[in-house]
């Protein structure tokens, strides 16, 4: 256990969580374990609020045994640091994007996210039934870190000046993006710059267009305030993975019905950045709307096909050069998407491809 | 011990070490890490120093400094910043203390190209110091002035701080970029205002031209002289501001460009030479390294300061408070400016944003209000002695016979204005809210 | 005996000054790469994916190898508010006591872990975290040398003070 953070339980403020005071007398009054989180999120954005969350009610179902303080970004390492970090022991536990961690291993780019591969809900059924949540916990073998629980983020917008309708149109120009692959075969100036800049540059029009997050998030930072136009589909991060990680020898040294909790407490909220980010996307793609200050695009689907199998050249590229684990987790995609995708074509949900209002099967007043 | 303790002990050793001489950024180092070792209770700790170095060794925003700095010294050693120093000098005549308002102006233009206060506080420390003591100005106005003109960088965009704020508070960074303006230009016009009156008063702080010497010139020479002297560099600023604002280069790319120009410039000045060239890229190395290596470790210092429950501290004594709104935002900006004396500004946004974003939120201050306040607070953190990285920066270019008491005392009546300042930001919020809510 | 060993520390002194002056000419290589990708973005619409990070890790070579130099000059500032009013003896004798408790710490917290840091980086082969992905490992090594060289630069401040306050001697 740690000897210093504190024994007085505050709540609802930053760098700490806090046990509420108002449970009955059999909560410990010391922790035996005390845990340093970093989140990849700042207060207040959702993976913070949630990981404190969870915090709380593992503080309780232990009886306070176990205190897991949450940290924004960057307390203690910067995003790319953050895993080997945790592994290292600096702190203890990490919810962070796996892709950071690609200097150690490019598997962990296949297994984080991809141009044009598949949406989030797919990612889940890898994950869980076809092999993927091993070949994620083989990665973080190497750096001594236990897979706790795995996010799956949906899709994202590009925010732009005009209003693209195809790769074609973007041709020339500049877009700010984490993954240059296929757009540059494309043609389109692919820039891989961070926030720091990335926000000047919008505005300024250094750059024609930024992937940065969801609309929601985007809106969060003022993105959708220098820019007039949202585009999808999202072919640059159609999922994007976050874990929740833990490092191996403090996971050790907790005793098995703490574990067990801490298990539960984290896998049990999985879903809700998913669903919490697309749903205030789309209460803020609404707002945005009806005050005029944005509008949104939806590039038609046909032209991706082409990029799909230039895609696979990509992906055929990464294997060749990278082997290893890589090899596997692409193995392992193709696999599951030939076992998957003609069961998912035939037994697909009735809607998909209607208009709203077929889908509502009503006209809804405006 | 508890949290509170723990920072008691932290915060006294540290006061000690530092005012026994130790070298800043070994105080902050090695402190943090016999802090981090000792209390921490996990050996992990000690990667955390790892994990802090290659985070600074690979930030994209830090790199505009020694970029800036480049350019600052090419343009001592060209001989333009003189030559236009020494025009100014001429062209206002006799107008007093007229070298420390032209630091003023450039540092607001600077400031509109930059957004860290390391980079500026150097350049005008290399291109204004030295003019401004050859003509004999008070060396308190003259190394005040660019200390605290040099860290408007963080109110005029781009702003790294505002930036991390924008990200950390949800706040559109675009109002918090249009908010800043106001204020900056505020703070701007009361160091413009405070020079001219101090030199009014007293007129040895910032003699002017001697009225045989002023008589020398023809008006007709003067405008040659600024065309000559004063128009490269200045438009070397401006170009450095417009390629950000015109969306030709991101500000790193702009302090590289910012070189460029300051190169031809010496070029034209007949100064261009391999032995300049040289010198110059010598004296970038060593301030910038003795800037980044304060940078470095005080990001270390801070993240065994958050680890070791600093917010929990902070929090406790704010969620404390009742009384009157205005009684708790005091309280809360003095924490920050306190807060600002021993950890990096990074560490005070961590800190201070989610635990009194709420509080103030609830009171009824506006958002964007509060966050540009929060910034001019963090401005006057770098001032406020004994830890004033101000104080530090410019102590590694400042001349020997200034003494370290003297930049000190240097810092103080600035930061009486930067209060001035916040009297009138509270009493005409207007000038921070007005551009945020036209523009956008 | 004291004329080996102040060969030795000038030895230190010129490793340290020559290597700071060696990478103070990445500057150069900055500017000129920044402005390039200017042009070729703004101007010929073809940017690199590459430059910006190249110019990244060049400025964490640039003022990582400048540390041991700005020692060796008596540049790491200092609050001397105190201690300009100390005798030469007395400045002596509190940088050898601090140097001792809190420089030493630092550095050699910083060789052991980062030297641990850059083999291991070099054992996976470690590329950076971006597309481009270039190797990490060389900067990684250029960081742990640099420490290396500041410790030794402190170790020849120290043994100097150190004579100093016995023999009042300067070597
Ligand atoms: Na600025
Ligand atoms: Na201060």
């Amino acid at each position: 256990a740690t000897g210093c953070g504190g024994n007085q339980a505050t709540s609802g403020q930053g760098s700490a969580t806090s046990g509420s005071s108002s449970s009955s007398g059999t909560m410990a009054k010391q922790p035996e374990f005390v845990w340093r989180m970093q989140v990849i999120h700042n207060t207040g954005q959702s993976d913070f609020e949630q990981n404190k969350q969870t915090a709380e009610k593992i503080y309780k179902a232990t009886n306070g045994r176990l205190k897991i303080e949450v940290h924004p970004n960057g307390t203690f390492a910067s995003s790319m640091e953050a895993f080997q970090a945790a592994g290292d022991g600096v702190f203890e536990m990490l919810s962070s994007w796996p892709i950071y961690a690609k200097g150690i291993d490019y598997a962990f780019v296949p297994l984080g996210t991809g141009n044009l591969t598949m949406d989030a809900h797919d990612k889940w059924v890898w994950v869980y039934e076809a092999g993927g949540w091993d070949l994620l916990q083989k990665a973080f073998d190497k750096i001594n870190l236990k897979l706790l629980a795995v996010e799956i983020w949906g899709t994202e917008v590009l925010m732009a000046n005009q209003p693209f309708k195809s790769i074609e149109e973007m041709k020339g120009k500049k877009m700010r993006t984490s993954d240059p692959r296929l757009l540059e075969k494309n043609g389109v100036a692919a820039i891989t710059m961070p926030l720091e800049e990335v926000f000047t540059a919008m505005s300024t029009g250094a750059v024609d267009m930024a992937e940065f997050g969801n609309l929601d998030w985007n809106k969060g930072i003022g993105l959708t305030d220098v820019a007039k136009y949202g585009i999808w589909p999202d072919f640059w991060n159609v999922h994007f993975i976050t874990t929740v990680v833990v490092n191996k020898n403090a996971w050790n040294k907790l005793p098995p019905d703490i574990q067990q909790i801490v298990e539960m407490a984290f896998q049990s909220d999985e879903l809700k950045h998913w669903t919490r980010s697309q749903y205030r996307s789309a209460i803020t793609m609404k707002e945005l709307e009806k005050s005029g200050k944005m509008q949104f695009v939806r590039m038609p689907e046909e032209q991706f096909i082409k990029l799909r199998e230039q895609m696979y050249e990509i992906e055929q590229e990464d294997i060749k050069k990278y082997g290893g684990l890589t090899a596997e987790v692409y193995q392992s995609l193709y696999k599951f998407m030939e076992d998957w995708y003609p069961y998912k074509d035939i037994a697909r949900w009735w809607g998909w491809g209607l208009t709203p209002e077929q889908q509502l099967g009503y006209q809804p007043k405006k | 011990m508890t949290p509170l303790e723990t920072i008691l002990v932290v915060g006294i050793i540290f006061l000690i070490v530092l005012f026994m001489g130790h070298p800043l950024a070994f105080t902050l180092g090695g402190l943090g890490i016999i802090f981090g070792a000792t209390l921490w209770g996990n050996p992990g700790v000690l990667n955390l120093f790892v994990r802090s170095t290659n985070n600074l060794i690979t930030s994209i925003a830090y790199a505009s400094i020694p970029l800036f700095i480049f350019m600052g010294a090419v343009l001592e050693r060209s001989g333009a910043a003189d030559d236009l120093f020494e025009s100014m000098y001429v062209i206002l005549g006799r107008l007093r203390g007229g070298l420390a308002i032209t630091t003023v102006v450039i540092c607001t233009l600077l400031a509109a190209a930059s957004g860290i206060i390391g980079a500026s506080i150097t350049v005008m420390g290399m291109l204004a110091l030295p003019s401004m003591l050859k003509h004999r100005y008070n060396p308190e106005l003259a190394t005040g002035t660019i200390m605290a003109a040099g860290c408007l960088g963080t109110l005029i965009p781009p702003s790294i701080i505002l930036i991390i704020y924008g990200a950390q508070a949800q706040i559109s960074i675009g109002k918090l970029f249009a908010g800043g303006i106001g204020a900056g230009l505020v703070l701007s016009g009361l160091y413009i205002a405070y020079i001219f009156v101090l030199c009014l008063l007293k007129p040895k702080s910032g003699p002017a031209i001697a009225p045989e010497e002023a008589g020398k010139y023809t008006s007709q020479q003067k405008i040659v002289l600024a065309i000559k002297s004063i128009l490269p560099t200045l438009g070397l600023i401006l170009m450095v501001l417009g390629s950000i604002l015109f969306g030709v280069a991101t500000p790193t790319e702009a302090a590289a460009l910012g070189a460029v120009g300051a190169l031809l410039i010496a070029a034209l000045h007949h100064r261009l030479n391999w032995q300049m060239v040289k010198e110059a890229s010598f004296a970038t190395m060593k301030t910038t390294a003795m800037i980044m290596y304060i940078i470095l470790t005080a990001s270390m210092f801070t993240s065994v300061f958050l680890g070791l429950g600093g917010g929990q501290v902070i929090s406790g004594i704010v969620n404390g408070l009742n009384m009157n709104r205005w009684l708790i935002l005091s309280v809360i900006l003095f924490i920050v400016y306190i807060m600002g004396m021993f950890i990096d500004s990074y560490g005070v946004l961590l800190i201070g944003v989610p635990i009194f974003t709420p509080v103030v939120y609830a009171l009824g201050f506006d958002p964007i209000w509060f966050a540009i306040i929060f910034a001019v607070m963090i401005q006057m953190s770098y001032l406020s002695p004994p830890f004033a990285y101000a104080v530090f920066y410019l102590r590694g270019i400042a001349p020997k016979e200034i003494s370290t008491a003297q930049l000190y005392r240097a810092c103080f009546p600035f930061m009486a204005l930067q209060v001035i300042s916040l009297i009138i930001l509270s009493l005409f919020p207007a000038i921070i809210t007005w551009l945020p809510s036209k523009i956008m | 005996m004291t004329g080996k060993l102040a060969k030795v520390l000038k030895a230190i002194d010129s490793l340290s000054e020559n290597t700071g002056k060696l990478f103070s000419f990445l500057i150069l290589i900055m500017v000129g790469l920044e402005t390039i990708e200017v042009i070729r973005r703004y101007i010929l619409h073809s940017p690199t994916t590459w430059a910006w990070e190249v110019v990244v890790l060049l400025y964490g070579a640039h003022f990582i190898t400048g540390g041991a130099w700005v020692l060796k000059e008596g540049g790491h500032v200092r609050t001397d508010i105190l201690f300009s009013r100390f005798s030469p003896k007395m400045k002596a004798i509190v940088d050898l006591l601090l140097f001792a408790i809190i420089f030493f710490t630092f550095v050699g917290v910083m060789i052991w872990k980062y030297s641990i840091h850059a083999i291991y980086s070099w054992s996976i082969k470690e590329t950076t975290y971006t597309m481009w992905a270039p190797p990490f490992y060389p900067l990684k090594t250029v960081v742990a040398i640099s420490f290396i060289f500041l410790g030794l630069q402190g170790l020849a401040k120290w043994i100097r003070d150190l004579i100093f306050v016995i023999k009042g001697e300067e070597i």
